[in-house]
């Protein structure tokens, strides 16, 4: 698994000028690491590092847990148990396939197209080769690509003109109308979130590099893992709270509230009278 | 009294003549009941949130101004945004015990509203806005309908994603008046929005000419409390038509509500503790026309959300003027809504035939008319608060929005309606069960308290 970004913190610092002379340097690191990440990233689609034992696990995995809809030869087939179209996987990007696996729609438990939290059941080094044997088997175009680390607070900005219209505020997941769910974001990984952006799988629209650029989904994912860290209350560990969530709080805040003047209220009372107890009101309400 | 208090109180008694006054206020009788004290409890909420308010207007900037955040929240560091967002997350990061003061604030205005709409239930549901107390049944509601404006004013001062969205459906309401709609949301927004005027305005109205009239109409309500005496459940062996029981102001009534204010103060501030009522600084500044896709406004704004969220996409266009769905939903159905409220005591009175004056407090049961009121007038506020939260409950079931939406759409139509009817009928045939009818002076329902019901004859 890649390790998550650090975000990157930055000091206050008063003059401009030194600003734009950091910000040029974190620029070049940008690159740098983009470039780094690149290298890395092209290396199992084009199957190079895949060993032959690699090679037969995909393969195993494949036709144990793929081939029965998807076919022999990735060219699509009806699913036995529901009749629906599975779709072809020999003319997607391998970051497509890459993504399915990553974030549990593939192979379905359920339901491939209910989007909230899903297990995933092919991963690490089983995902992988699994991937790296289908780009060679059907001759996948693409590749795996790990975003660069990003800056938070950049990716805030990028995230909610981009993505919070359907992931929600603070990615935590939304609707997408016809029994379509967005998935919450907070549980996936820097890779799976660049290939979504890229792909734009299922309901989700594709965004290409002119639209967010690589520098811009490593901001994202930053702002994500911090999100992801932010420190919560002391004893609930509660982050802030959606409005819904929090109403929650206030029925159990009126709770307490209603056993607390019930205790107090119900007293007999703090001060018995010696004398006798009713106190006759002199004026009265007139009759 | 210890002799230092006796010895100030003399010296003020000799200047201001104090002892007969002060004499007939601690004597002022309060009978003993718990649900008494939920007027209290929001009374108390509100010293709260005016000396939390008071120490978060020391450091909140009521301007939109672009400003580049110096503070010590890694996630904005040397980004732009508006000033008064900055001042939140400084609270939040760099002043001392201000994101606890601000979490108090946000609490205490939970509880003081929550208080507000189980008192009103509880003033509404026995009876005691009956002749002669409407007028502070309608000072009531005036209380309630400023609280909810006060907490949507303050749930917007912070100028977060949240905030924004917030104003932007509330200008959209006042567009949606018809004839002066535009006139009249330029007139409140100063332009269109988003403009530089919202929250310096909403910062005048939150913290001055809101709570100014809200602290002066408590004031009143609690002058004509004190004036008009409590209403009191029925004891038997008493008259409470003439008498009022209960304990003495000063001391049993006194150290009831002096524990009963630390308690609260307490409670609030335990949860400000464990729950982040109010933070922000992860959703980052209001940026004009981003929008997120789970945007909710607080718990007391659910019911008008939920008819927004319910309302299809109505538009008439009449020679001169366009009524939309907003429109319907924003202002006609909760006007309706308040008008119930507030015609309902007269309406009561006028059905029965009741006369004379009414100190003593009824079961809901045994007035059809309220019972059924009541529940229709609750339920529906509550099947629409739920519809608010339709996007949430549909991502924890698994129903398309659609589906429940439709459900939503469904059941505020025909549940308030049918469980209005149910218990009419329930209530009714319990009083023609006990041979009676709802009785139209205080002398006869006390009569028949005071009576065992094996001695009443049925009427037939």
């Amino acid at each position: 698994m890649h390790p998550l970004p650090r975000p990157r913190t930055r000091t206050p610092r008063a003059a401009a000028g030194e600003r734009s002379r950091n910000r040029a340097w974190l620029g070049w690191a940008f690159v740098l690491a983009g470039a780094v990440a690149l290298l890395v990233g092209r290396a199992p689609a084009q199957g190079q590092e895949l060993t032959e034992a690699e090679r037969a696990r995909g393969e195993t995995i494949y036709q144990q847990q793929c081939l029965q809809c998807h076919g022999g030869a990735g060219e699509g087939a009806v699913v036995p148990q529901s009749g629906r179209e599975a779709p072809p996987v020999n003319d997607v990007g391998v970051a497509y396939v890459d993504l399915v696996l990553r974030t549990g729609r593939m192979p379905p438990p359920g339901d491939p197209f209910d989007n909230r939290a899903r297990r995933v059941q092919v991963e690490g080094e089983d995902r992988r080769a699994l991937v790296g044997w289908m780009a060679e088997a059907f001759e996948l175009e693409g590749e795996i690509s790990v975003p660069p680390e990003g800056n938070a607070a950049e990716g805030l900005q990028v995230y909610n003109d981009n993505c919070a219209h359907c992931h929600g505020n603070t990615g935590a997941g939304g609707v997408a109308g016809a029994g379509a769910w967005t998935p919450a974001l907070l549980g996936y990984d820097p890779v799976t979130i660049a290939e979504a952006t890229r792909v734009g799988p299922f309901e989700m629209p594709r965004f290409s590099e002119d639209q967010i650029t690589e520098q811009q989904v490593g901001d994202v994912v930053a702002y994500l893992a911090e999100v992801r860290e932010h420190r919560g209350t002391p004893v609930f560990g509660l982050v802030e709270l959606n409005p819904v969530y929090a109403s929650a709080f206030v029925a159990l805040l009126a709770v307490a509230m209603m056993f607390s003047i019930m205790w107090i209220g119900g007293r007999p009372s703090w001060f018995p009278d010696r004398t006798p107890p009713p106190t006759d009101d002199p004026e009265g309400p007139q009759t | 009294m210890t002799p230092l208090f006796a010895l100030l109180f003399d010296q003020l008694d000799d200047r201001l003549r104090l002892r007969r006054p002060g004499r007939a206020v601690a004597n002022k009788v309060f009978p003993h009941h718990w649900s008494f004290l939920l007027g209290e409890v929001a009374l108390f909420s509100l010293i709260v949130l005016v000396a939390t308010g008071i120490f978060l207007t020391l450091f909140y900037r009521p301007s939109t101004e672009p400003v580049i955040y110096t503070g010590s929240n890694p996630l904005y560091v040397g980004t732009s945004m508006p000033a008064a967002f900055e001042s939140i997350l400084r609270m939040s990061e760099d002043v001392p015990g201000a994101l606890l003061i601000r979490r108090i604030h946000r609490g205490a205005s939970h509880l003081f509203l929550a208080a507000t709409v189980l008192h009103m239930l509880r003033i509404l549901l026995t009876g005691a806005f009956r002749k002669p107390r409407e007028l502070n049944y309608h000072l009531g509601i005036v209380l309630l309908t400023l609280a909810i404006a006060e907490g949507f004013l303050g749930y917007s001062l912070p100028y977060d994603s949240l905030a924004g969205t917030g104003i932007r459906i509330a200008y959209s309401e006042v567009l949606s008046f018809p004839f002066v709609g535009d006139r009249l949301a330029f007139w409140i927004f100063g332009g269109e929005f988003p403009t530089g005027d919202v929250i310096p305005r909403f910062f005048a109205f939150h913290v001055l000419v809101v709570p100014g009239i809200i602290i002066g109409t408590v004031s009143l309500h609690l002058l004509l409390l004190v004036r008009q005496k409590h209403t009191q459940f029925p004891r038997t062996g008493i008259d409470g038509h003439r008498m009022i029981v209960g304990k003495p102001l000063w001391p049993a009534q006194f150290a009831e509500s002096a524990t009963l204010m630390l308690w609260t103060a307490g409670l609030l501030t335990l949860a400000a503790v464990f729950i982040p009522w109010s933070d922000v600084a992860l959703l980052g500044p209001y940026v004009p026309a981003e929008v997120g896709n789970n945007a909710q406004p607080d718990w007391f704004m659910f019911w008008l959300e939920g008819v927004l969220r319910m309302i299809p996409a109505l538009e008439w266009d009449l020679p001169g003027l366009t009524i939309s769905g907003p429109f319907i939903a924003g202002v006609v159905l909760p006007g309706l809504v308040f008008g119930a409220l507030i015609a309902y005591p007269f309406i009561e009175r006028r059905v029965y035939h009741l006369s004379g004056e009414w100190h003593v407090l009824q079961n809901p049961l045994d007035i059809p008319l309220r019972a059924a009121y009541a529940i229709g007038t609750f339920s529906f506020v509550l099947i629409a608060s739920a519809a608010a939260t339709n996007d949430q409950l549909s991502r924890l079931t698994g129903i398309p929005i659609e589906t429940a939406t439709w459900g939503f759409r469904i059941a505020s139509m025909f549940v308030p309606p049918v469980l209005a009817f149910l218990l009419y009928r329930y209530s009714k045939g319990r009083l023609r069960r006990r041979g009676l009818a709802v009785a139209s002076s205080e002398q006869e329902a006390d009569s028949r308290f005071h009576e065992p019901a094996s001695e009443q004859q049925p009427v037939t």
